[in-house]
Order: structure tokens, then C-alpha cells, then sequence
């Protein structure tokens, strides 16, 4: 898995080595933001979930992103990689980076990546639920999920 | 003209392929596109109200004019994170 080309990818997180490229001696702060595979939603138990992305358009918004957050927040480095395929439960499926200066600004902008990523980088999640059904996730752009 | 459209998670399953060619009048755009999707596959009107157009990975209007042999990109939804 080569992170530093590629920000959709097949296979596991290698989130160590994210939080290990935005570290550096200007920052005071690292955080590694992990979006993991949860047992039960809503009281109904997923086996498994599988991503899906258009891939070409997804790598340009996931750059896009790390780049809006480090003007906007004023952060020495940020990396955002996302998964496809299958996500077994408790792996992650997403990985957030952010090296800053101080604590304040890489909190907040973790929460506002992860915001916008769920709203605007073209990635699908399909539930496998434990009872043998699976079904593709599609909130409406409202919603806050 | 012929237009190539994707398609992807439930559009893909509603439509029963990721990809396929759609004969259009040489005038047409994605508002064109959209209503002959929808009298093809009519269980895909919800999901396509709601879903981006894509057109040479750049965000399009229903009034962005098609021409052929272009790529254009169903994107429903989004639901990664």
C-alpha cells in the first residue's frame, strides 16, 4: 500500500504510518482520526461492510479536502485515506492525519473534514447485515450521518 | 450520439450493470439523459432526484450539454466515513 500516492485504497489502514508522515518538528500536536466498522446501528447487528468509490473523482475530493483544511485551520499537514472492499468489524475503513502547532485547531478540523468527507467525497457503504441481507447506504444531502 | 454512463452501489444494483451506452439526440443534455434513464428503469427515478451528475469527473447541471462518446457518472448519495 503506497499512502503517499494513493488515497483510496484496497486492504488494511496502515494508520501509523499516516500519523507518522504529518508529524514534524514545527507541530505540537499529531491526531489520527479512525472511522472503524461498528457491531450494531440502530439495534441491528452488521457481519461485515463493503466500500465502494468512484475512484478517479474520490482521490481529486480526498486531496481537495487535506488541502481545504490545512488553509483553513492553518495546519502544518494533513492525510485522508479511505477503503474499499470489504471492512471486517472493529477494521477501519477511514483515516484521518493532522499535524498542527497546537491541539485547538487539529480537533476542530477533524471534525470538519470527517463532515464534508461524508457529504461530498463519492464513496458508498453497503451494509451487510447479520441477518444475510445487505443493502447500499444512501442518506439524502441533508442528512447528518 | 451514444453517451457512456456509469453507474455506482444502488444505481449499479438497479440497473443491473456499472456501465452501458445510451442512444441520445445529438442536442441533448443531462436533463435529456436523466428521462430516458427513468423510462428505462423506472425504480431508479428516487435515487437519481437525488444523485450528482458527473461529466469529465467534473459536477454537472441538467442543462450541461452531452456530445458523444463522452463519460458521464451517476453519483448517488455519498455514505463513506
Amino acid at each position: 500500500m503506497d499512502l503517499k500516492s494513493k488515497r483510496v485504497v484496497a486492504g488494511e489502514l496502515d494508520y501509523t504510518s499516516l500519523l507518522r508522515e504529518v508529524q514534524s518538528p514545527a507541530c505540537g500536536a499529531g491526531l489520527l482520526f479512525i472511522g472503524t466498522a461498528r457491531q450494531f446501528t440502530a439495534g441491528r447487528e452488521t457481519q461485515r461492510l463493503e466500500y465502494e468509490a468512484y475512484v478517479e473523482l474520490a482521490e481529486i475530493e480526498l486531496e481537495n479536502l487535506e488541502r481545504s483544511a490545512i488553509e483553513r485551520f492553518g495546519l502544518e499537514s494533513c492525510r485522508l485515506v479511505h477503503r474499499v472492499g470489504v471492512v471486517e468489524l472493529g477494521e477501519a475503513s477511514v483515516a484521518l492525519a493532522i499535524g498542527s502547532r497546537h491541539r485547538a485547531e487539529a480537533f476542530e478540523a477533524a471534525v470538519w473534514v470527517m463532515d464534508e468527507l461524508k457529504h461530498k467525497v463519492p464513496v458508498w457503504k453497503r451494509e451487510h447485515w447479520a441477518d444475510g441481507s445487505c443493502e447500499w447506504q444512501h442518506p439524502i444531502p441533508s442528512d447528518k450521518t | 450520439m451514444i453517451v457512456n454512463v456509469v453507474f455506482f452501489a444502488k444505481a449499479k444494483e438497479i440497473v443491473g450493470k456499472p456501465k452501458m451506452e445510451v442512444a441520445l439526440d445529438d442536442e441533448a443534455n443531462i436533463g435529456d439523459l436523466k428521462q430516458t434513464l427513468v423510462e428505462t428503469f423506472p425504480a431508479i427515478y428516487d435515487l437519481l432526484s437525488a444523485s450528482m451528475i458527473s461529466v469529465d469527473r467534473q459536477y454537472a447541471s441538467d442543462d450541461t450539454n452531452l456530445y458523444h462518446g463522452v463519460e458521464v457518472v451517476i453519483i448517488p448519495p455519498v455514505s463513506g466515513g
